[in-house]
């Protein structure tokens, strides 16, 4: 720190100099690169002690588009395009956990190729969502190869993701009932040949970033976050497990058929920017044995009934439905509050970014300046869900 | 960093039972529903007044040990219900340790629209109820910051209340 230790004088003061407030955001271009490009972004009010944070604001809401009273102002089968679009790849994500939702008020069993193709898709999105996340710490602490790399993996994962949803990330492929197509075409031959294109990536960002040892020191102890923080701020998924606790919904209360999928869940120890870089780059490759699974499975189970037919008219029940699927930002989850008939009398997301933004003042108080985008970055902060 | 392969041990995955809470929390007037599939939550409703009472409970004792609020939100029954029952505060709460979830609403009063503040249970409720406060204009005793969150600080209104009426142009 560069307070005085006895005095407690800052070093501002002691040089004469007033204390310095930035404001960071919404619109820096290096805001943008740390933020998923949809939907609008964080402000950050930063207070300067030196290069030191003293305090720190942010500033959410630029985005805000009334996401869940605009769904409530639906009907119930209309809202999904909404939904899609609270995430770029981790739009399907958003997805799964409101079909979930819908599907517990609903009363509807899903056909197997339904759950196993909402799997594969989940799984993808996170490999290119892990990727764009490596990828902005790379550019957010200024290590262009590194940042090229994890380009490359997010563009081959957001490619495969594509092709197995048959459209671009936001089709609304999961749908109530299951999916809008089964597994066909390219990507039932040639996965083998994608993932090895990921591998490469993956390798090449080893090499790159996660043994270089510039990036360990530039990472190591900045922003650390304890486990027991970090669960009183209600962090959720990479961020959390980074901070040593093994909380992963995929295998705590397993949905869709986690349960049936053989994967580890990485934790880190001391919870900082370096622990958090670690267990995104792990998490990729365990998705990448999760996919080779459901891919091997979807596989045997050939073309068929991927929807239940059940969906096509949807009759609810009053009450609450409520799901949450672990996304590759956090526990993302929906509370549907349905009156049998009519429109959503509640929607509701669970946002993980949310609760992220709001934890970023207690991580960074005492970090550097320079710290603050990287942090962001690993913290999986998406405007989109943040501001809904 | 290190795989974590443990699972939960065997003693706390006990489930916890709707009978419990409502014996326990009796003196609350708690109404406890018999959740329809094992991995629902536990529904739990209670009066406004009662609510904080309870959730200290279900946050501090072992029975529950709730550390994670998950969620924080408001469901607006509508102008139409009696005004007692109009704002069902809900509050989503996970325990680790039990592998649980429960859900606690509280009812509060369109009246006066005021709960409690439980940031010094969970700090993670400050924004939570700062969006509740904005969105929906309730109110919470004691919260350190109370002030809107994700609308602009001019904007008047409550516009996730069902009786408010959205612009023509929207």
């Amino acid at each position: 720190m560069t307070a005085d230790a006895e005095t407690g004088e800052s070093l501002s003061a002691r040089l004469g100099f007033p204390e310095t407030a930035v404001e960071v955001g919404f619109a820096h271009p290096a805001v943008r690169h740390v933020m998923t490009g949809v939907g609008g972004s964080a402000s950050f009010l930063v207070h300067l002690d030196d290069d030191r944070i003293t305090e720190l604001e942010v500033d959410i809401g630029l985005g805000h588009r009334g996401f869940e009273r605009e769904c409530e102002d639906t009907d119930w089968a209309s809202a999904l395009p909404y939904v899609s679009r609270l995430g770029f790849a981790s739009g399907v994500m958003a997805e799964t956990a409101w079909c979930l939702a819908l599907e517990s008020l609903a009363g509807i069993a899903l056909p197997d190729r339904a759950i196993w193709g909402r799997m594969l898709v989940n799984e993808l999105a996170r490999i290119a969502d892990h990727f764009a996340r490596l990828g902005a710490v790379m550019q957010a602490i200024g290590l262009s190869e590194g940042a090229l790399a994890a380009q490359r993996g997010e563009a081959v994962a957001m490619l495969t993701l594509a092709a197995a949803t048959g459209d671009a990330p936001l089709a609304g492929f999961v749908v109530p009932g299951g999916v809008a197509r089964g597994l066909e075409g390219e990507l039932v031959d040639d996965w083998a040949e994608r993932r090895a294109l990921i591998d490469a990536e993956l390798v090449a960002f080893d090499r790159i970033a996660v043994a270089n040892p510039t990036v360990v020191r530039r990472l190591r102890g900045v922003a650390e976050l304890s486990a027991d923080d970090a669960i009183a701020w209600g962090v959720t998924g990479p961020a959390l497990r980074a901070s040593g606790a093994p909380v992963d919904l995929r295998r705590d209360r397993p949905y869709l058929a986690y349960g049936a999928l053989d994967f580890d869940v990485p934790v880190g120890e001391r919870g900082d920017d370096l622990d958090r870089l670690l267990v995104v780059v792990e998490e990729i490759r365990q998705s990448l044995r999760m996919v080779d699974q459901i891919h091997k499975l979807l596989v045997s189970l050939g073309p068929g009934e991927s929807r239940a037919g059940a969906a096509d008219s949807l009759v609810l029940a009053e009450g609450e439905g409520v799901a949450s699927v672990e996304a590759s930002t956090g526990e993302l989850g929906f509370l549907l509050a349905s009156d049998g008939d009519g429109p959503p009398r509640r929607v509701r997301c669970r946002a993980p970014s949310f609760f992220h933004a709001q934890a970023l003042p207690a991580m960074l108080v005492g970090a550097r300046l320079d710290d603050l985008l990287p942090t962001a970055a690993l913290l999986h902060i998406v405007g989109a869900e943040c501001d809904r | 960093m290190s795989d974590d392969a443990s699972s939960p041990a065997p003693e706390s995955s006990r489930r916890i039972e709707p009978n419990t809470i409502r014996a326990r929390h009796r003196d609350l007037d708690v109404e406890v529903s018999q959740p329809a599939r094992p991995e629902d939550e536990l529904r739990i409703v209670v009066p406004g007044a009662n609510a904080r009472r309870l959730l200290e409970r279900l946050a501090g004792e072992d029975e529950t040990a709730a550390r994670r609020l998950v969620d924080l939100t408001v469901i607006d029954r509508g102008p139409e219900v009696p005004r007692a029952r109009r704002f069902e505060i809900v509050y989503r709460l996970h325990s680790s340790a039990r592998q649980a979830a429960l859900r606690v609403h509280a009812l509060v009063d369109a009246e006066d629209a005021t709960i409690e503040t439980m940031t010094g249970v969970w700090p993670a409720a400050g924004w939570l109820e700062r969006e509740a406060f904005d969105l929906f204009g309730i109110h919470f005793k004691g919260h350190p910051d109370l002030r809107r969150l994700l609308l602009d600080p001019a904007f008047e209104g409550a516009p996730l209340r069902k009786d408010s009426r959205r612009s023509e142009s929207a």
